[in-house]
C-alpha cells in the first residue's frame, strides 16, 4: 500500500496542469448556481437553507463525475503511461487508491468553491449551519460513490465514451434503486430481506436522509462500503490487465 | 485452463466474494447501526429530548409496544420505508433507555395472516389494498391490557414523532384516566331540552361530551359547587354561569397550584334562544347569553369583553336560509370557519387540524406581563373587525353587520397562557393561607359554541341506513387535543414540536417592512395635510364673510391640497417601485456573485497560467 501518497500528489497536481479540470469546475459552479436560483426557486422559497442548492447535486454529478472519472485510467492507457505506472515499485492498490483520492479531493475542492452560497444564506437570514454542513458532507460522499464506480469502469475500457455512458448508467441505477420502478421488478418473488436491501441501496435515500441534518451510522456505512467495494473492483481489473501485460 | 484463464476465474471469485461482503456489511449495518446517529441540526431534532428520557427512566411497570411495519410492501415506497425505519429506530432507543421496562415487538403482518387481522382489530390502519396493504402503526399495552394506539404514522407528523411516541408511553405509565372537572352552564349532558327532555328520551348529550367521557373521567361540578375535588387533573370551564367570589377563588387556587385548565367564554351562546324555545323558558335552566371570568382574566393580563364580538370578512360562513324550494344563502360573517392559515402550525394541538367552526366569538388580548407568555393558537384572518355583541345576539339579518369602510385586522380567538402569575384574590389568600402566586398553564378560547354539535357535525345515513354523526370540522379534535396536551406531564409538554420555527430570508423581509413604514409615513403626511386644509377652510369661512371671496380663497386652498395629494400618491408609488427595484437588484447581484464571480476568477487564473506556459514554450 506504500507509495499511494506519491501517486495521490502526482494525480492531484496533474488536474491543474490541464485546462480540462478548470472547465469542469466552471461548469459545475455555473450549473449549480443556475439550478439553485432558477430551478430551485431559491428566492421564492424564502427559506434560509440550502435545500434548493443540494437537491440537484445527485443529478449534476450524474453527468459531471463520469466526465472526470472516464479519463482516470483511459488517459494513462492512451498516452502509454499505464504501463509505466505499473512498473513503479508501488502496489496496484496504492495506484488505485491514490488516483481515486486525488479525484475525490479535486471534487471536494470544487464543492468548496461554492462557498459564496453559504455566505449568501448567512447574509440573508439565519440558517441552521449544522444542516448545511451535513448537506456538504452528503454531497461529498455521493460524489465519492459516483467516482469509485466511474474509476472502475474507466479501468475496464480504453474508450472514454463507453466509460462515461457506463458510469452514468450504473450511477443512475443506484440512484433509482429505491424507486417503485425498480422495486416492482423484485416484488413478489424475491425474499423480503432482498427487497428492502435493494431499497436501502438507493443513493437518493441516503443522500436525502443526511440532507435533513442527521448522519446515520448506516448512511455512512453504505457510502464507505460502496466506495470500498468499487475500489476493490477497480483493483481487480487493473491487476488483471497488469498481469496480462 | 491457461494462466490467464485461472487468473480471470480467480478475479471473478474475488469479485463475488467482495460483493457478498458488501451486502452483508450493509445488512448488518441496517440491523444494528440504527442508534448511531450524528445529529448536526441546531435544534437537535433527531436526538431524544431530556423530557422523553425522563418519562422512560421513570417507568415503573413493564409495557409492551407492538410496532406493525409492513417492511416488504413498504419497500415499494422508499420515503415511507425510511420513515418506518426511523420510527423503529426511535422505538429501539426507547427500549434501551427504559431499562428493560419496555418490550418492543416488531411485526411485519403478512397478507391474510392472523397478525394482520389482529392489527386491524386494534385499529391499526392499512394503507392501500389487498396484498399491497402497508401497516405502519403502533399498539401499546400495559400489564392490565390497557391499550394505546397510533393507527398510522404519517410522515407529515415526523416533527411530532417523538412527542407522539412519548405520549403513548406516558399514557400507559399512568395508573388511571386523567380526571377532567367540568364546569358549564351548557346542557352538555342532556342536550338542548335539559334534563327533563333527556329523561323523556328527547335529548342527546353533546357529541363532544360523549367523546370526553370515553377518554377522560369527567367529574361534573354543579352550578353551586363549593370546592373543586382534589382528584381533578384538568379543569374544563365552558360558558360558566355567573360565579360567586368563592368559586372563582377555587379556580384561581386550582391553576396556581400548577394544574392545567381550559376555559371557554363567549359573548353569545347561540344555544340560548333555542333553549328558550325548547323549554318555553319554564323548565330548563336559565342560560345567560354571555359569559366572562373577568376577575381571573385581569389577574392574568388577558383582556376580553363579553360585549365585543368578532366578524371576519374572509372566514364568514355561507348559511342556507329558508326551506326548499325557497332556499337562499346568507353570509354570516359572525360565524367563522377558521382554516389552516389561522391555526398555529407550531403547536401540536392545532398543527394538524384543518378547520374549526366558531359562532359569534369574542376576542382575546394579552396585555403582556413579565414571566407570562401567551401563545395564540387560533386567530382570525387579517379581514376581521369588532362589532357590539348586542348586534349578534338579536335575530337579525346578518347583512347589517357588514361595514364596508371599517378598518380590518387580525384578532386572537384562542391561546395558551403559561408562566408565573399572582393570585387574583390576595386578601382571601392572606386569610386562608392560600397560594399567593404560581405557574399557570391555561388555554383560553373566546367561544363556547364550538361545543355544539350543529356547528361541526352533521347527521348522515351510513351504508347500513344507520343515522350517524359525521364531523365536518375539527372542533372535537381541537378540544380533545388540548385536553390531552394539558393533562400530559411537564416532560411531555417540553416535548412539543421543536425546531419547527421557520427561517425566512430576513433581509428581504426587512426591506419590505421598511418600505411599509415609509409608506405609512407618507400617508400620515397626507392625513396631516388634510387636517390642515380643513382647519384653514374653517378659518377662511370664519374670517371671510363674503361668499365670493370665500369661494375663491377656498378654491385656491383646495387646489393646493389636490396638488399635494397627487405628489404624495406619486411618492407612494415611488416607494413601491423602489422596493421592487431594490429587491430585484439585490437578487440579481446575489445570483451574479454566486454564479459568475468564482468561475470568472478561475478562468482568469487559468488564462494566466496556461497563457504563461504557452508564451514560455514559444520563447
Amino acid at each position: 500500500m506504500a507509495g499511494w501518497m506519491a501517486i495521490f500528489k502526482r494525480e492531484l497536481f496533474s488536474y491543474f496542469a490541464t485546462p480540462v479540470a478548470l472547465v469542469f469546475m466552471v461548469v459545475f459552479l455555473v450549473l449549480s448556481g443556475a439550478f439553485t436560483f432558477y430551478l430551485g426557486d431559491f428566492f421564492l422559497r424564502d427559506q434560509a437553507d440550502l435545500q434548493s442548492f443540494f437537491i440537484y447535486h445527485p443529478w449534476l454529478f450524474l453527468f459531471l463525475i463520469p466526465a472526470i472519472s472516464m479519463r482516470l485510467w483511459a488517459e494513462d492507457r492512451r498516452s502509454g503511461t499505464f504501463e509505466l505506472l505499473l512498473t513503479l515499485p508501488v502496489s496496484t492498490f496504492a495506484v488505485v487508491f491514490g488516483k481515486f483520492l486525488a479525484a475525490w479531493i479535486f471534487i471536494g475542492l470544487t464543492l468548496a468553491m461554492t462557498f459564496p452560497i453559504w455566505i449568501t444564506v448567512n447574509y440573508l437570514g439565519a440558517p441552521d449551519n449544522g444542516v448545511i454542513l451535513a448537506g456538504y458532507l452528503a454531497s461529498f460522499l455521493m460524489a465519492g460513490s459516483y467516482l469509485s464506480i466511474g474509476a472502475a469502469l474507466s479501468a475496464l475500457t480504453r474508450n472514454q465514451i463507453i466509460a462515461f455512458v457506463g458510469t452514468a448508467a450504473i450511477c443512475f441505477l443506484f440512484m433509482a434503486s429505491g424507486l417503485p420502478l425498480v422495486q416492482n421488478l423484485f416484488f413478489g418473488w424475491a425474499p423480503e430481506a432482498l427487497v428492502s436491501l435493494v431499497a436501502s441501496f438507493s443513493f437518493l435515500g441516503h443522500f436525502n436522509s443526511i440532507l435533513k441534518g442527521v448522519i446515520e451510522g448506516r448512511d455512512l456505512l453504505f457510502f464507505i462500503s460502496l466506495i470500498a467495494f468499487w475500489l476493490f473492483v477497480n483493483y481487480l481489473i487493473v491487476n488483471l490487465k497488469r498481469e496480462a501485460g | 485452463m491457461g494462466a490467464t484463464g485461472k487468473r480471470r476465474l480467480n478475479a471473478y471469485l474475488q469479485l463475488i466474494f467482495a460483493f457478498i461482503i458488501f451486502l452483508s456489511v450493509n445488512l448488518f449495518g441496517n440491523a444494528w447501526l440504527g442508534p448511531i446517529r450524528f445529529d448536526l441540526t441546531g435544534d437537535k431534532l433527531f436526538t431524544l429530548n431530556p423530557g422523553t428520557r425522563e418519562i422512560l427512566a421513570g417507568l415503573e411497570e413493564p409495557l409492551t409496544l407492538r410496532f406493525y411495519f409492513s417492511k416488504g410492501t413498504a419497500a415499494n415506497d422508499p420515503a415511507l420505508f425510511r420513515y418506518g425505519r426511523r420510527v423503529q429506530d426511535f422505538l429501539e432507543e426507547f427500549e434501551v433507555l427504559s431499562d428493560g421496562k419496555i418490550r418492543l415487538e416488531v411485526i411485519d403482518p403478512e397478507p391474510f395472516s392472523e397478525e394482520r387481522e389482529e392489527a386491524a382489530t386494534y385499529g391499526v390502519q392499512g394503507l392501500g389494498e389487498g396484498d399491497q396493504t402497508i401497516f405502519l402503526g403502533l399498539v401499546g399495552f400495559d400489564e392490565t391490557n390497557r391499550l394505546e394506539v397510533i393507527s398510522l404514522f404519517s410522515e407529515e407528523r415526523e416533527r411530532f414523532l417523538e412527542f407522539d411516541l412519548a405520549k403513548i408511553v406516558f399514557l400507559l405509565s399512568q395508573e388511571k384516566k386523567p380526571v377532567v372537572g367540568l364546569i358549564t352552564s351548557l346542557p352538555m349532558r342532556y342536550g338542548t331540552g335539559g334534563a327533563r327532555a333527556f329523561l323523556q328520551g328527547k335529548g342527546q348529550p353533546y357529541l363532544i361530551y360523549s367523546q370526553l367521557t370515553q377518554l377522560f373521567e369527567v367529574v361534573y361540578l354543579e352550578d353551586n359547587f363549593n370546592v373543586i375535588p382534589r382528584n381533578v387533573d384538568v379543569l374544563l370551564v365552558v360558558h360558566p354561569a355567573e360565579m360567586t367570589a368563592e368559586q372563582l377563588y377555587e379556580i384561581d387556587q386550582f391553576v396556581l397550584g400548577g394544574k392545567p385548565a381550559m376555559i371557554f367564554v363567549d359573548p353569545f351562546a347561540e344555544i340560548t334562544p333555542l333553549m328558550q324555545q325548547a323549554t318555553g323558558g319554564v323548565f330548563g335552566p336559565e342560560i345567560s347569553p354571555s359569559s366572562d371570568l373577568a376577575a381571573l382574566f385581569s389577574a392574568w393580563g388577558i383582556s376580553y369583553s363579553p360585549e365585543r364580538a368578532v366578524v371576519d370578512y374572509n372566514l364568514g360562513q355561507r348559511v342556507e336560509v329558508g326551506n326548499p324550494p325557497q332556499v337562499t344563502y346568507r353570509d354570516y360573517i359572525h360565524w367563522l370557519g377558521v382554516r389552516k392559515d389561522q391555526l398555529n402550525e407550531d403547536n401540536p394541538i392545532t398543527a394538524f387540524l384543518s378547520v374549526i367552526n366558531f359562532a359569534s366569538a369574542g376576542v382575546l388580548n394579552f396585555e403582556g406581563r413579565e414571566g407570562l407568555t401567551f401563545e395564540p393558537l387560533i386567530e382570525t384572518s387579517e379581514g376581521a373587525d369588532i362589532v357590539a355583541a348586542n348586534l349578534v345576539r338579536q335575530d337579525i339579518d346578518p347583512g347589517v353587520l357588514i361595514q364596508t369602510t371599517s378598518p380590518r385586522e387580525k384578532y386572537t380567538l384562542a391561546g395558551h397562557l403559561s408562566g408565573r402569575v399572582k393570585s387574583a384574590f390576595p386578601e382571601v389568600v392572606a386569610v386562608n393561607k392560600g397560594l399567593a402566586e404560581g405557574n399557570i398553564n391555561v388555554i383560553i378560547v373566546a367561544d363556547a359554541d364550538i361545543f355544539e354539535d350543529r356547528f361541526w357535525a352533521g347527521h348522515r345515513l351510513d351504508s347500513f341506513g344507520r343515522d350517524v354523526l359525521v364531523p365536518f370540522a375539527d372542533n372535537a379534535a381541537f378540544i380533545v387535543n388540548a385536553l390531552d396536551y394539558l393533562s400530559g406531564s411537564d416532560a411531555l409538554i417540553s416535548l412539543r414540536a421543536r425546531g419547527v420555527s421557520k427561517r425566512p430570508l430576513e433581509k428581504f423581509h426587512d426591506l419590505r417592512r421598511d418600505a411599509t413604514f415609509q409608506e405609512e409615513a407618507e400617508k400620515e403626511t397626507l392625513r396631516a395635510r388634510l387636517r390642515e386644509v380643513e382647519a384653514s377652510l374653517a378659518e377662511l369661512q370664519r374670517t371671510t364673510p363674503e361668499d365670493q371671496a370665500f369661494s375663491e380663497a377656498s378654491e385656491v386652498e383646495i387646489q393646493n391640497f389636490r396638488n399635494q395629494a397627487r405628489t404624495i400618491k406619486r411618492n407612494l408609488n415611488q416607494v413601491q417601485r423602489t422596493l421592487l427595484q431594490t429587491i430585484r437588484t439585490m437578487e440579481n447581484r446575489i445570483i451574479f456573485l454566486n454564479m459568475f464571480v468564482i468561475p470568472a476568477l478561475l478562468l482568469l487564473l487559468g488564462l494566466l497560467r496556461f497563457g504563461l506556459v504557452e508564451r514560455r514554450k514559444r520563447s
